[in-house]
């Protein structure tokens, strides 16, 4: 029973941050490869802040703070490359946060990562995955909520602008870079929730936990949510990273389940692109 | 010479990343799958080999190279008639080929198991002249990188840049990119199957080496202005003695970090965005 809530826990992280890659993606047409990375500088920070007694609260409020200005500043370098330089420079970004992150030092505690993460309070009484299903839940079925209502309002629209013609938005007198700055923001926030989340649930972190191919898995899981309904995350979320850990009930290894879900996540992303190569354009 | 060896396998990952890009206007990570299956034939086919040292060598590196020479020339074969590429799809193919990229890493975790494989050849101090990496890069990389120097300024390779600079005008005389594909397929193909035996015999081959092989590559083309081979060849001999010196300053994976925020800093100086370059 304890490893199918497991296997939950870890469909509804992915889901909160897949919805973050979906938001990006949706509104500003913006694919970013470094979704891990902010992911992570959520993480980091909330289990530093731990480390030097600061309350389970307090830190997490680190942690998403970190994290939402690393994913302000991610999508405002949309101001100066877009398209696929975007990508490049997210992936870039991805790749060296990930080697300042693993060289051996106090902080970070190098490639060895982190332990002593406190959990989440609710663990006590419901348990570690129910609680973080409930924590995940909990940002989940607001974001649904708001992101429904946003889309059918003058913010979407004036994103969509954003997104087709930058010259367009400024002569419509659409405030650019508060557009970006709210859209990061939330970006941010929900991968800096999925972050904390992760790292609280396992009580420990390491930079393996936020390697590249952990932005490929979300920007998979966005993939599902690219068109159609943004609860698409969730089924997103059950086919990357639920079904490689159902295949270790059939005895394979969690480091080959691994592979299943890069696999898989590389899988969905070459069928994302290869729909968009044959439609000509987004 | 451990400077000169860098920059070589430096240029030669830029050529191929600038030749991918010349051919279909965007990003292409096909080059971190070619090298990622070189660098695997390097380790399989020193296992596989019999003989003295050197002719192992020899046919690991020869099979590494017809393998990377094939995963791009069928690549580039496969997307130019499947796939009605303009302009300005340089975005849809960086995911579409990131997606085949790390579906090929993880197929390979999957098939071998994670973590690091050593060619047999390989040894900390070159225990022979064919299983030294720095030598092999020197000398095989040199070759490679004259000869795509030589194709470029040969018939396929003007029209290649004629076709990246104004693919309508060089449609009108006659150049069509069916034409170009496997022919600078070839030739990136050579210069990725140089580049993984290097990193096999250096090293080792792990799932993820072709990514900061990718990264490498598009540093040198972004280095300096102009978009033609030659100069992303000269990029990589600038920036791989630049990166053995932050080697000698720092931990590699620093060195890789203080790289790939120099990539992200040429991104936005050149900048893509309208507003960047400043079109009403």
């Amino acid at each position: 029973m304890s490893f199918y809530l497991g296997v939950l826990a870890v469909v509804a992280l992915f889901a909160v941050s897949g919805m973050a890659a979906a938001v990006l993606d949706r509104n500003l047409r913006l694919t970013s490869l470094a979704h891990a990375a902010v992911m992570g500088t959520g993480a980091y920070l909330f289990a530093i802040a731990s480390r030097y007694s600061v309350p389970f609260a307090g830190a997490a409020i680190i942690g998403l703070l970190g994290a939402t200005l690393a994913g302000t500043v991610l999508v405002l370098l949309a101001h100066r490359v877009v398209g696929e330089d975007f990508a490049l420079a997210t992936f870039a970004l991805q790749v060296a946060w990930f080697g300042l992150v693993v060289v051996p030092n106090p902080i970070t505690g190098g490639a060895l990562g982190l332990g002593g993460i406190p959990q989440l309070p609710l663990s006590r009484w419901l348990g570690v995955p129910l609680a973080l299903m409930v924590g995940a839940g909990a940002v989940l079925v607001p974001m649904v909520w708001v992101v429904r209502r946003s889309e059918r309002g003058p913010f979407h629209a004036a994103s969509a602008v954003l997104a087709r013609s930058d010259e367009l938005a400024a002569t419509l007198g659409i405030e650019r870079g508060w557009v970006r700055l709210q859209l990061g923001g939330v970006y941010g926030l929900l991968l800096g929730t999925a972050g904390v989340l992760l790292a609280s649930y396992l009580s420990f972190i390491d930079p393996a936990l936020f390697a590249t191919g952990v932005s490929v898995s979300i920007l998979a899981v966005g993939a599902f949510a690219a068109r159609g309904s943004i609860l698409y995350v969730v089924a997103g979320s059950a086919v990357i990273a639920g079904v490689p850990q159902v295949l270790r009930l059939v005895g394979l290894s969690p480091a080959r389940s691994g592979a299943v879900q890069l696999m898989l996540g590389g899988m969905a992303v070459a069928v994302a692109g290869a729909a968009w190569l044959r439609r000509g354009g987004r | 010479m451990l400077a000169a060896s860098q920059g070589v396998i430096f240029a030669l990952c830029g050529a191929s990343v600038r030749i991918q890009f010349a051919l279909f206007r965007g990003f292409d990570f096909i080059c971190a799958v070619a090298v990622l299956a070189a660098a695997e034939s390097v380790v399989w086919g020193s296992r596989i080999a019999v003989g003295p040292q050197w002719v192992r060598a020899a046919s690991a590196a020869a099979l590494s190279l017809a393998v990377a020479v094939s995963v791009v020339a069928a690549w580039n074969f496969l997307l130019d008639r499947s796939f009605r590429l303009r302009s300005e799809l340089g975005g849809a193919l960086l995911i579409f080929s990131l997606g085949v990229s790390m579906a090929a890493a993880g197929l390979v975790t999957l098939t071998r198991g994670p973590g690091l494989r050593q060619a047999t050849l390989a040894s900390a101090n070159g225990s022979g002249p064919a299983a030294n990496p720095t030598l092999y890069a020197l000398v095989a990389g040199t070759a490679a990188m004259l000869l795509t120097f030589t194709w470029t300024r040969a018939r396929r390779g003007f029209a290649l840049d004629l076709w990246s600079q104004d693919a309508a005008f060089a449609r009108e005389i006659g150049i069509e990119r069916r034409a170009l594909a496997v022919g600078n397929g070839l030739a990136g193909g050579m210069c990725l199957g140089v580049v993984g035996s290097y990193f096999a015999l250096a090293g080792g081959s792990t799932p993820e080496i072709g990514l900061p092989a990718f990264l490498y590559g598009a540093a040198s083309a972004l280095l300096l202005p102009g978009d033609t081979i030659g100069r992303s060849m000269l990029g990589g001999l600038v920036l791989g003695p630049v990166f053995v010196a932050l080697q000698l300053v720092s931990a590699p994976a620093v060195a890789n970090s203080i790289l790939f925020v120099l990539t992200l800093i040429l991104l936005l100086v050149r900048g893509t965005s309208r507003s960047a370059q400043h079109v009403r």
